[in-house]
């Protein structure tokens, strides 16, 4: 039991960590100004990213289905299929992995480093709650950008798609796009961009956490860095599993 | 006035505080001396709660600090300023936006004022000349004093002082020191000082601890320290004035 009680230590500081952000977002002043360049930092400043991701992914699946639904004559079904599966599920997973990387990487190295180097015992000193001035904001810019992100991918991907297309046949864009969204409705897309407020949520909170609570200097950042992407990642996944199964019995 | 209560610190099986008690007059600049991992930095920690005590209590005006709710260790913490050891400028913030985030966050000074009171505190520390740069760009020395205009920008009651003049050259440690001496005599600040440098402890301390393994091993006037027979003490004093030694080759 012994080996285990880090878990349960790590566990306990993690609940605590989630709670004191309630407490100060539902108590404090919020720090907008904070909120808006970290809104920028994780969502304007990962358009590119997102974007490019979305566009190979959507090239890749009309590729990939575009063989499959030969073999049975089912070629029409393609736009269809295309975004049901990037607005559904690959759209937001895929944001939230390239997001978790570049994004849940950066807080913790940031925050690590100012850990290390006192610059939140400065803050606390000053009289500002370090807390309520760095992790909040950046969780709540977390939860804000990741859905937006989110359609943006899918709308990139579904063209990416349509590029895919193009390869193998012609259609106009008219074309593409009517039948694309034919079988979409909204069941498709609130559950698929709703969940991504978890994913930023786990990302923010993660890097946070991990920088927030850096010890060990230099090397306790890279750590934290480290840390955060790997435990973001994972735990994306593991919640897309919980998400899908929540979402099938509401929607 | 703040007292230190009987205050123990472990880190780990390290007994870094071993049950310190100590008062604090107003107006008064007491020097904390002692040698490296002596406990110096986390005394002064406790004295603005950035760490709690495992036993004992810190006393400031007879309020156990200890039991501040949020707002009211706020309002505490705005009456003080600390220097770091390494400046904690923030990375993000230009040289004039660090010295000015205090007054930023607790004042409500039209801009054309926080660019006086800035260049002002700026000038105290002889950097004028470097408001828009980057803490990146600063040596050592000047971030450190730097960290000094900021903390200092509010005219706090209390002053902390962690290593002020480690790492700078003997002119600019006098001129901090000469500082820390008119802070005490304009403003009336209480100034609690860690050090090892002693020119600028003889200098600017009216009072002298001497700390080793948690303990107190000097309490007195700083003029005390040559006649104690505290052999720590004596080789603390000893160093601060000590010459080229008389070679016998």
């Amino acid at each position: 039991m012994e080996r285990f009680q880090p878990f349960f230590i790590w566990f306990g500081e993690s609940a605590l960590f989630l709670k004191q952000f309630f407490i100060c977002l539902f108590t404090q002043k919020f720090e907008w100004r904070q909120f808006l360049q970290q809104f920028d930092e994780i969502g304007s400043r990962s358009l590119i990213l997102v974007g490019i991701s979305g566009l190979a992914i959507g090239v890749v699946l009309s590729m990939q289905f575009n063989a499959t639904l030969a073999r049975f004559g089912a070629e029409s079904m393609l736009p269809s299929m295309i975004s049901l599966s990037v607005i559904r599920e690959i759209g937001p997973i895929i944001t939230a992995l390239v997001v978790a990387g570049r994004v849940a990487s950066g807080i913790g190295a940031e925050l690590g480093s100012m850990r290390v180097t006192e610059q939140i015992d400065a803050l606390d000193v000053s009289a500002v709650d370090s807390f309520n001035f760095l992790v909040v904001p950046r969780i709540m810019a977390g939860i804000i950008a990741l859905p937006i992100l989110t359609v943006y991918c899918d709308f990139i991907a579904i063209i990416g798609g349509y590029f895919g297309i193009l390869i193998e046949r012609t259609i106009t864009l008219q074309e593409y796009i009517s039948a694309a969204i034919r079988f979409l409705g909204p069941d498709d897309i609130f559950p698929g961009v709703l969940k991504t407020t978890v994913f930023g949520l786990i990302i923010t909170f993660v890097g946070s956490f991990n920088g927030y609570k850096t010890t060990g200097g230099t090397v306790g950042v890279g750590l934290s860095a480290t840390n955060a992407v790997v435990l973001s990642s994972l735990l994306i996944i593991v919640a897309e599993v919980v998400l899908v199964k929540i979402s099938i019995l509401f929607f | 006035m703040i007292e230190l209560v009987k205050i123990y610190k472990r880190f780990g099986t390290l007994q870094v505080l071993n049950g310190v008690s100590l008062t604090f007059k107003t107006g008064e600049n007491t020097v904390i001396l002692g040698k490296s991992g002596s406990g110096k930095s986390v005394l002064l920690k406790h004295v603005v709660r950035l760490l709690d005590p495992d036993e004992g209590v810190v006393l400031v005006d007879g309020q156990n600090i200890g039991e501040f709710k949020l707002h009211e260790l706020m309002e505490y913490r705005k009456t003080l300023g600390f220097l770091f050891q390494g400046a904690a400028l923030y990375d993000s913030l230009s040289v004039f936006e660090n010295v000015a985030f205090p007054i930023r966050r607790h004042t409500k000074t039209p801009e054309n004022e926080i660019e006086d009171q800035v260049m002002e505190a700026l000038g105290w520390v002889s950097l004028t000349n470097a408001a828009q740069k980057m803490p990146s760009e600063l040596s050592g020395g000047m971030r450190k004093r730097v960290g000094l205009a900021r903390s200092l920008i509010l005219k706090p009651k209390v002053m902390l002082y962690d290593e002020p003049t480690t790492g700078l050259d003997p002119i600019t440690s006098n001129e901090i020191s000469d500082l820390i001496l008119k802070l005490q005599q304009q403003f009336g600040t209480t100034g609690l000082i860690v050090t090892h440098d002693m020119p600028c402890a003889f200098k600017v301390a009216d009072r002298a601890i001497l700390l080793s393994e948690g303990n107190i091993l000097f309490d007195g006037g700083i003029a005390e320290i040559e006649k104690s027979d505290e052999p720590l003490v004596k080789t603390f004093y000893e160093t601060s004035v000590a010459k080229r030694p008389e070679l016998n080759l």
